[in-house]
């Protein structure tokens, strides 16, 4: 059954001169990449299609006379053109729909609306969520994906690979400096490919998964909406849920997902927060072994990031011109997420993304390899210290730093080792985590920020972020020692 | 005319109006089924409005939501 939609008589005969206009101007650069029907493309005409609009604004003639012809059939019409194209669609729907589907009256609220209900009404979903975050992304990625898995993998590729690797290229390559390119502490090999490998896959894989499941179930659009509030509230809309949840699994993987975010102005407020106050899992795997055995000092970092990150996003928002995108969202039903579907989605994200960041790993060892060899490492170390000693720490902590920027996880592993020496107090461990947190994204994520905003809005975050990171640990430092609390 | 910050919530209502000048909000709100003479519920509105269209459910921020009026 193929009947035609009519639509009311002023379109219909508005698209029948302009399929006689589109007819005669069938040759003209305007329709050739157009290969449908003359009466579709009258009707993209009618409806102001962006695209086919701004390809007929090049020639003023063409463009009055179309303009013409929808001014008359507007005139006659008691809502937009656009507005009584859509309604007739509608109405079409709707008759088809009555036709072919039956509907039986249901005695009772089925199982999956009840579920909807539990997950949108604010007293049982607020909760919900919460408990969603602390299995899925805590436990799952984050002590599962962050902990367990980099561990084993790391430790298999250290102990494994790496002695294979430096021992080959040891016997291949008589220069030292040359072996450190693909071997030893930061190679290639060794360090960039074991990154991608050991840290990075767990994490996304431990992350693509949970996310495919939530994603399949229709939980997702869900999470939006109850957050949606809250995000305004720093310029975001409940879209930059998926992005800012998925930054505490991989910062680099949801600086590029800020692409699907509706404004850029919303991008630029998300990228920010994201390089900012949002910790990656391998990041935070690290923070919480370190801060574990102090409770109170743990409190003071989660605190305090939360509070940067709404304040920040609520100034910024405010600074920025223009307004929040409008939130609006189709809820889906909930289902039953098929295994299947699942494991093949995360399979196939996993092989993207790991091609996505592997180059941006093995630049990073290049860049550690060059840093070393000219000494330019040697000096911003140097320069690096009096500000450490600004935030009351040793200069051990100083090449800490430095590196955290390679790595994000690296300069929290780093000061892991510092403490196990018992040389950081807990106010200094506390004000170093606050302080590696904030500091700058990791080198993969950098590279994605200039990808994705560019060179000028990525260095202008910097600017702000390596200053606020220390002058934050600063204070932090300075209130703690005020108040004569030793964490 | 009633706004949708007022109409009792679970009752049919028929869309009359949308007030907003902004294009890209009017195509999806059209998109979604909402526009004058379909009927809608409004399921909720903390913390975001939930609507439901035939058997489409969608939710919209409170300022969308404003722009949407019924009978």
């Amino acid at each position: 059954m193929t009947s035609q939609v009519l639509y009311q008589e002023p379109i219909e005969e508005a698209i029948a001169s302009l399929e006689t206009w589109i007819d005669n101007h069938r040759q003209s650069n305007l329709f050739r990449e157009y290969t449908f029907s003359s009466r579709s493309l009258a009707l993209l005409l009618l409806q102001k299609d962006p695209s086919l609009w701004s390809a007929l604004k090049q020639d003023e003639e063409q463009c009055r006379e179309v303009e013409i012809v929808l001014t008359v059939a507007q005139n006659k019409l008691e809502y937009p053109v656009n507005l009584a194209i859509a309604q007739t669609r509608q109405q079409q729907a709707r008759r088809l729909e009555s036709i072919v589907l039956q509907e039986t009256k249901r005695t009772q609220t089925s199982l999956t609306e009840t579920l909807h209900r539990f997950t949108v009404n604010p007293l049982t979903g607020f909760p919900l969520l919460v408990v969603i975050l602390y299995f899925g992304v805590y436990k799952f990625v984050g002590e599962f994906g962050a902990g367990e898995l980099v561990d084993r993998i790391e430790g298999f590729y250290e102990g494994q690979i790496n002695p294979i690797v430096n021992q080959i290229t040891a016997q291949i390559i008589p220069w030292q400096s040359l072996q450190d390119l693909i071997a030893n502490d930061y190679g290639i090999i060794t360090l960039g490919i074991r990154y991608a490998v050991a840290i990075v896959l767990p994490v996304v894989a431990t992350y693509f998964l949970m996310f495919s499941l939530l994603e399949d179930s229709g939980y997702l659009p869900r999470m939006s909406l109850m957050l949606d509030r809250l995000f305004k509230s720093m310029g975001l809309s409940g879209r930059a849920v998926i992005p800012m949840v998925l930054g505490l699994g991989c910062d680099t993987m949801a600086t590029m997902v800020t692409r699907t975010l509706e404004t850029k102005r919303e991008r630029v407020i998300a990228t920010f927060l994201l390089s900012l106050a949002v910790p990656c899992a391998a990041q935070w795997g690290v923070i919480l072994g370190l801060l574990a055995q102090k409770p109170a000092a743990l409190m003071v970092w989660g605190g305090l990031i939360t509070a940067i990150f709404l304040a920040v996003g609520y100034i910024t928002a405010k600074l920025l011109p223009g307004s929040s995108g409008g939130f609006y969202m189709e809820v889906p039903p909930l289902r039953l997420p098929k295994l299947r579907n699942i494991l093949t989605k995360t399979w196939i994200r996993m092989k993207w993304y790991f091609w996505e960041i592997l180059p941006l790993f093995i630049w990073a060892s290049v860049f550690i390899w060059i840093g070393r060899l000219t000494g330019l490492f040697e000096m911003i170390i140097r320069g690096i210290e009096p500000l450490v000693a600004a935030i009351g720490m040793p200069p051990e902590t100083a090449p800490v730093f430095l590196y955290g920027f390679f790595r994000r996880d690296y300069g929290a592993a780093g000061l892991f080792d510092i403490q196990q020496q018992g040389l950081l107090t807990g106010n200094q461990l506390v004000v170093a985590a606050i302080v590696l947190t904030l500091f700058l994204p990791c080198i993969a994520q950098l590279q994605m920020m200039i990808k994705e905003r560019g060179l000028k809005t990525t260095i202008a975050m910097v600017l702000f972020i390596v200053p606020f990171a220390f002058l934050t640990g600063y204070c932090v430092n300075l209130g703690l020692t005020l108040l004569g609390v030793n964490l | 005319m009633n706004a949708l910050s007022t109409v009792t919530i679970g009752q049919s209502q028929t869309v009359v109006h949308l007030a907003t000048d902004q294009q890209n909000v009017m195509r999806k709100l059209m998109a979604l089924g909402i526009m004058p003479g379909s009927s809608l519920v409004l399921e909720q509105r903390f913390p975001s409005y939930i609507i439901k269209v035939g058997h489409t459910r969608t939710a919209l921020d409170g300022e969308t939501a404003a722009s949407i009026f019924v009978e």
